[in-house]
């Protein structure tokens, strides 16, 4: 993937590059946000990696500014300041993820790779049966087996884990959940979502144990991650 | 009287006034000399005299020649015999004195001997009176008409009869001496009394004056007849001649002889009852009688009449000013029954008549005169004072006047709104402002309307709101705003034309007066600081809610409360306090730090303050509550102190390991030097990263919760520490039931980093091989989580303290931390270890009922 990185400490913006073209990746990287606008207006790139606080323009700025010209690039935050308030602001903004410093190599390459896969494939997985970890999801017959057990759940239920077992490592936010499974457009102040993630996370073992767990992201959204990244 | 405006306002007043009843005194003589109100007079004389108490004089006896005597004693006129027959049957029965009065004018040419039989008897009796009439005859001379000569000469005095008939054709008054050219003739009833008490007719005395050429009536004593409701004993001519009158009855008598018979005449109309006429013989019975009593009434002179009659009205005029408004109507009336009484005194006990009349009506005139320039002069006074108040920069200050209408249209700027207008009425201006909205907008569910009035100007107001809902929650407000810059359009005006609009000014006026005191207090109440007001003298003039929450004096009444009576309610002593006011008040300020009733540190301040006007210089009293203040000063010499040693040490040992390699490269392998370094640094991240936690939540003034799930919060929390546990060779075990909702309302961010700071603790005093237990739970109304390791555990003296106090290496500042948000979030932390057993730190929190979604 071609991504950019805004990063002004050259001690982790060399060792973060390192990675990056380890992994297969290639990197350019800028010092401050004024370049990075400009190397945006040159080149195209398929991600942005931003810090929070750069000199002269900040991420969020170069995430305004990015997201103000319509431009839908997957954007993934890395960010001292781990407050919620921060967060949760630069996530409304339109960042995609984020991370928290000091950033780790697997972390940082699992969600990239999350990231990678989002645009187009979207609704594209919808596999009639698959397999996650311990889960076998059934689509016809709208039944999930933990272990080769059936759990109970109910359709809305059903839906909403199908919907984060597809979406393995990314941030989805309350909105997009509501949206993609109970169809509610407006964004609406209710615990619904966060009740019915509560449930699957019992009823279908979601838990470090098995392998994965359903990260809450303040009170932004979730992510389904996988463990196997980390021992 | 201080105010010039009120002195000269009083001068023209009192000059008015002085005016005024001058002219109320004139009008009142002028009423008196014309006798403009005599029907009046008449008729409340008719109604008082007949109502004085009066005995029929009992040596007075009527023998009338009434019907029954006609009937008997044959018709009109008698022969003179028969009047003979008549006064000698009174003098054989011993009658006193004769009062005959009938008209015996011509002489009888066809009885002569009758003629003589009566002049006889008239002579034979000795005290016969006749009557004398003055006559107008046609042509108008008048004439005296006297009983024949041959009576005449025989009867013992002669008297005339006449009476006086006012216009309205009543009897009421006589005079006592008539004739014409000159008052010759006694009135009949004085020519008896001048037999019978010469003393007493000696004021009736015939006064000597030359005699007038023209031959007209002269008239002298006028005087007025008690007609009081007593009948005089009477007895028919017919018995007395026939005998049938009992002796005792005439003896020593005064005898009236007159004719009553209906057909004779001789009857007149007379207060008593006007319709029930009286004889005239009945009449002078009453004079005679009233002479001989001295019970005849006068008439005051003119000059006396009017002097009474202004004595009595000037009250009206004179009195008023002293007398509160609403006194004086009960006071006219009062004035007006007390001249109706000072009428009814003269009459009764001197005999005076004084026509009360006048003075009455004057009275009554002052009523609505003094009203009207009372009036007249309050308002002016008052219109002039409005005006004055109404003045710009005067004390009223800038909320008595109306605001400009500009700022309005500045803070319209900066609400919600899509567009405004504002349209002069009368000018046809039109302001517009915001954005441009399509002409259906104006009238839209978004849209309002406000009519409102400046001055002369009259405006419409129009709004659109970004949405409906707006336009019902600031409604409020902009009706505030409009009420703020309307102004009544006559305020300004030169003169205030009615009282209707001076009053509506009033109340204005009254309004924004009221409206600035509520300001006052609103701003009072709403401080955070408590406050007090009081006069120079010492006395409190308010004192805010807050200030008497603090002094625990909430309900009590201001009336009469001192400064300094606070001494108590503040907890000095009072001669301490007594001596802080002195100081106050030499210096202009004071303070003092105080302790309030629970420990809060208090600053108190007081201020002499110049408030100008007429309050002049206050006391003000402020009292602060400085806890906060004390505190984070507190917090911030413990932190300052910790940082000095808890953040400097391992750098200071990082320093020392990368001097001593610089010093001897070869000493320690390169893996254990970066193991150290990597050691120290973290530690450093550590407290550094706990340290800004903690000032983080102390901070925040509110922490923003929601509702949520404490399974994620302890999977993310154990997911955390997880490394640091595998590195520590420690085994992490959560319990939980999957059936048990575990919901709480909280901060997420927060809760997951208590736990991590408990879960690392945990982990850091575990052995390696052992483990750490996490267990969540509910019990009661709480939400529980426990986290228990196997370490060497707390000893009891140490658990004293631990969660608040800092301690070296930083540790307190986690335990700190798990507190602080446990606090916060309405929950608590407990601790539960014994020596070498380990500990069991549980977090318990409220537990949330979710309604099932």
């Amino acid at each position: 993937m071609r991504i950019a990185y805004l990063e002004d400490d050259p001690a982790q913006a060399e060792l973060v590059r390192h990675w990056l073209t380890d992994a297969g990746h290639s990197c350019s990287h800028c010092a401050n946000g004024r370049e990075l606008m400009t190397l945006l207006r040159r080149d195209s790139f398929d991600l942005l990696l931003l810090d929070w606080e750069v000199p002269d323009m900040s991420g969020v700025s170069v995430l305004e500014e990015v997201r103000g010209a319509g431009n839908r690039i997957p954007v993934l935050f890395a960010t001292q300041r781990d407050d919620e308030a921060s967060i949760v602001g630069a996530l409304g903004k339109g960042a995609d993820d984020y991370m928290v410093k000091p950033v780790k190599q697997a972390e940082l390459l699992a969600r990239i790779s999350a990231l990678g896969r989002r645009a187009g494939i979207e609704d594209a997985h919808q596999e009639e049966a698959f397999t996650l970890g311990p889960w076998q999801v059934d689509r016809a017959r709208r039944t999930i087996l933990v272990d080769g057990e059936a759990a109970k759940l109910t359709d809305k239920d059903f839906e909403l884990a199908c919907y984060l077992f597809q979406n393995v490592g990314k941030l989805l936010s309350r909105g997009h959940l509501l949206e993609k499974v109970w169809g509610i457009m407006t964004p609406i102040e209710s615990r619904t979502v966060d009740v019915h993630v509560s449930r699957i996370r019992r009823s279908l073992h979601i838990r470090p144990e098995n392998g994965y767990r359903i990260k809450t992201v303040y009170q932004h959204g979730y992510r389904l991650e996988a463990l196997n990244a980390t021992p | 009287m201080t105010d010039p405006l009120l002195r000269h306002h009083l001068h023209r007043f009192h000059l008015e006034h002085l005016g005024l009843t001058m002219l109320l005194g004139l009008f009142c003589a002028v009423l008196v000399v014309t006798g403009a109100l005599s029907s009046f007079d008449r008729r409340l004389y008719d109604t008082l005299s007949t109502a004085l108490p009066a005995e029929p004089e009992p040596g007075i006896l009527l023998v009338t020649i009434d019907d029954f005597s006609l009937r008997q004693l044959g018709r009109w006129p008698w022969d003179r015999s028969l009047h003979a027959r008549l006064i000698d049957r009174l003098n054989e029965q011993g009658a006193r004195a004769v009062l005959y009065d009938v008209m015996l004018a011509e002489q009888d040419s066809l009885r002569p001997e009758s003629d003589q039989a009566l002049a006889d008897a008239i002579a034979g009796h000795g005290r016969v009176y006749l009557p004398v009439h003055v006559e107008q005859l046609r042509g108008g001379q008048l004439v005296e008409a006297l009983p024949w000569r041959q009576f005449a000469e025989s009867a013992h005095r002669l008297g005339h009869v006449d009476l006086v008939q006012d216009s309205d054709g009543v009897v009421r008054s006589l005079w006592l001496r008539s004739g014409v050219a000159q008052a010759f003739w006694p009135h009949i009833g004085l020519a008896i009394l001048e037999d019978e008490k010469p003393l007493l007719a000696q004021q009736f005395q015939r006064r000597e004056r030359g005699e007038s050429g023209a031959r007209q009536n002269v008239r002298e004593y006028p005087r007025r007849i008690p007609f009081s409701r007593s009948d005089y004993p009477r007895v028919s001519a017919a018995d007395v001649i026939d005998g049938r009158v009992p002796a005792q009855l005439l003896d020593n008598r005064i005898v009236l002889v007159g004719t009553t018979a209906e057909g004779l005449g001789d009857l007149f109309r007379t207060p008593l009852a006007q319709d029930l006429r009286m004889p005239g013989v009945e009449i002078h019975a009453r004079v005679l009688s009233a002479l001989l009593e001295e019970r005849l009434i006068s008439d005051a002179p003119l000059l006396m009449s009017v002097m009474i009659s202004l004595m009595v009205a000037m009250m009206a005029p004179l009195w008023l000013p002293f007398c509160a408004p609403r006194w004086g109507v009960p006071m006219l009336v009062a004035l007006m029954l007390a001249g109706l009484l000072l009428s009814i005194v003269l009459l009764r006990s001197v005999q005076l008549w004084w026509s009360p009349g006048a003075a009455l009506l004057t009275i009554v005139a002052t009523g609505p005169l003094w009203t009207w320039r009372r009036l007249e002069y309050s308002l002016d006074y008052l219109k002039t004072m409005i005006r004055r108040t109404l003045r710009p920069g005067e004390q009223g200050g800038r909320l008595t006047q109306p605001a400009e209408m500009a700022q309005l249209l500045r803070m319209l700027k900066v609400l919600p709104l899509r567009a405004w207008r504002l349209e002069n009425r009368a000018a046809g201006e039109l302001q517009v402002g915001g954005e441009r909205v399509e002409d259906a907008s104006w009238q839209g569910q978004s849209a309002r309307h406000y009519p409102l009035r400046r001055r002369n100007d009259e405006f419409e107001l129009s709004l659109v709101w970004n949405s409906p809902v707006l336009a019902g929650q600031m409604d409020g407000l902009i009706r505030a705003m409009i009420a703020r810059v309307s102004a009544p359009a006559t305020s300004s005006g030169p003169a205030l034309r009615s009282v209707a609009e001076f009053i509506d000014s009033l109340g204005g006026m009254e309004r924004r007066q009221r409206g600035l005191t509520r300001a006052l207090h609103a701003s009072l109440t709403r401080l955070d600081m408590g406050v007090l007001v009081a006069d120079a003298c010492g006395e409190v003039l308010l004192a805010n809610p807050r200030l008497l929450t603090q002094l625990e004096l909430d309900g009590r009444p201001l009336q009469g409360w001192h400064l300094l009576d606070l001494a108590r309610d503040l907890r000095l002593e009072p001669a301490w306090w007594s001596a802080l006011v002195a100081s106050a008040l030499e210096q202009g300020l004071a303070r003092q730090d105080l302790v309030g009733r629970h420990g809060e540190c208090m600053q108190l301040t007081l201020a002499r303050v110049e408030a100008g006007g007429q309050v002049g210089q206050i006391l003000l009293l402020e009292i602060e509550d400085v806890t906060e203040l004390v505190r984070v000063r507190n917090t911030r010499a413990e932190l300052l102190k910790f940082l000095s040693h808890d953040l400097r040490s391992p750098m200071i040992s990082i320093l020392a390991l990368t001097e001593k390699m610089r010093q001897s490269p070869g000493s320690t392998p390169l893996p254990d030097f970066l193991a150290q370094l990597d050691m120290h640094a973290r530690r450093n991240l550590g407290v550094a990263e706990q340290f800004l936690q903690l000032i983080r939540v102390e901070s925040m003034p509110r922490i923003e919760m929601i509702e949520l799930d404490m399974l994620p919060v302890v999977e993310s929390a154990i997911e955390q520490v997880r490394a640091e546990a595998a590195a520590a060779d420690v085994t992490l075990r959560v319990d939980y039931r999957d059936d048990e909702p575990v919901w709480v309302r909280g901060n997420h961010e927060l809760l997951v980093r208590l736990l991590i700071n408990l879960l690392s603790n945990a982990v850091r005093h575990s052995v390696p091989g052992g483990s750490v237990d996490v267990r969540l739970y509910t019990q009661g109304e709480e939400v529980c989580c426990d986290v228990r390791d196997r370490g060497p555990g707390i000893p009891a003296e140490r658990q004293i303290g631990l969660f608040s106090q800092l301690q070296e290496g930083g540790k307190g500042l986690g335990l700190r931390f798990v507190t602080l948000v446990a606090h916060r979030h309405g929950g608590r932390m407990m601790l539960e270890s014994q020596s070498g057993e380990g500990a069991r730190f549980t977090l318990a929190l409220p537990a949330l009922e979710l309604d099932e979604l």
